[in-house]
């Protein structure tokens, strides 16, 4: 499994990355973007199952990262989850009509995560699958 | 027309302390007014747009070894190990997160926001300005204030908290 954290912020990329690690991806591959396109760039030629993005970030935001791999019929089926300080119900109901998993609000928080990535846990022999905060 | 739902400034207050709170894991305590006169001190400031649908500029001006214990908080490093980038990287991302936060309650459901991305500033004390609004935090021992500058934003301010709309889930329109 792997995961592409986009997020201009390094600070933010840590933070996203404990989270994870926090609710029970700890020992998954996660790579790091800084913009959309980097995080695009990853996807397009690494199987990539998740990707985590910020939207407001230089040279392509989280918003044309999502439009680009939810046309493109090889990454389409990428789970596209939006951390972002800039996230209001209606921003969310932008992204999710054009196919964002989910939208979540900064400081991500692990019991939110866990709430939309559950399913995707690695099973038990890889992890115990516990989430403690 | 601006629809809003929240209180400028107690929106602004429990943004940034809740962005402490969850980011850093530390707890701001908000003061009455400016500090009473410390020693100088190396200052970190950075500035972030707020593009729409208001146009205005929110400020995060901290002592430069608050940042430096914030950001061995967050990233849980020795203080040797910690660099200029994560310095400048860490208060940018302060302030990202709390005017995210601060619009979110400011602004009506239905009012989408764009903001731009934050920027290192010469920040100097804006306490005696009368074109700015300030809000001054305590934690641990040290002050740091946050800054809302432009006249749409700082309207809203001082119109003060909105009147209580006859039906609570309709919005106020500014």
């Amino acid at each position: 499994m792997r995961i592409v954290i986009a997020d201009d912020s390094t600070t933010a990329r840590m933070f996203v990355r404990r989270c994870l690690e926090i609710v029970g991806f700890a020992g998954v591959e996660m790579l790091e973007a800084e913009n959309g396109k980097e995080a695009l760039e990853i996807a397009k030629h690494q199987p990539t199952e998740l990707i985590i993005t910020d939207l407001n970030m230089p040279v392509m935001d989280g918003k044309t990262l999502l439009k680009w791999v939810k046309a493109n019929p090889r990454l389409h089926d990428i789970r596209v989850v939006v951390v972002s300080s800039v996230s209001n119900p209606a921003k969310a109901e932008e992204l999710l009509k054009l196919g964002a998993h989910a939208v979540l609000v900064k400081p991500l928080a692990p019991p939110a995560l866990l709430e939309v990535l559950g399913d995707l846990l690695p099973k038990k022999e890889e992890s115990d699958g516990s989430a403690s905060w | 027309m601006v629809q809003l739902r929240g209180n400028f400034d107690a929106s602004m207050a429990r943004a940034v302390v809740e962005t402490f709170e969850n980011l850093a894991f530390m707890e701001p305590a908000r003061l009455n007014g400016p500090p009473p006169p410390a020693p100088a001190e190396e200052m970190m400031a950075y500035s972030l747009l707020i593009n729409e649908p208001l146009q205005g500029e929110i400020r995060l001006r901290m002592p430069r070894s608050l940042v430096r214990l914030t950001t061995r908080t967050i990233w849980s490093q020795q203080d040797d190990a910690l660099q200029e980038k994560m310095l400048q990287d860490t208060l940018a991302e302060l302030l990202n997160t709390m005017v995210g936060r601060f619009l979110a309650e400011l602004l009506a459901e239905e009012e989408t926001f764009q903001l731009g991305l934050p920027e290192p500033c010469i920040c100097e004390d804006l306490g005696g300005e009368e074109n700015a609004c300030i809000w001054y935090f305590s934690l641990d021992e040290a002050v740091f204030q946050v800054v809302a500058i432009g006249e749409s934003l700082l309207a809203i301010a001082a119109a003060g908290p909105p009147p209580v709309a006859p039906d609570s889930q309709a919005p106020l329109s500014f």
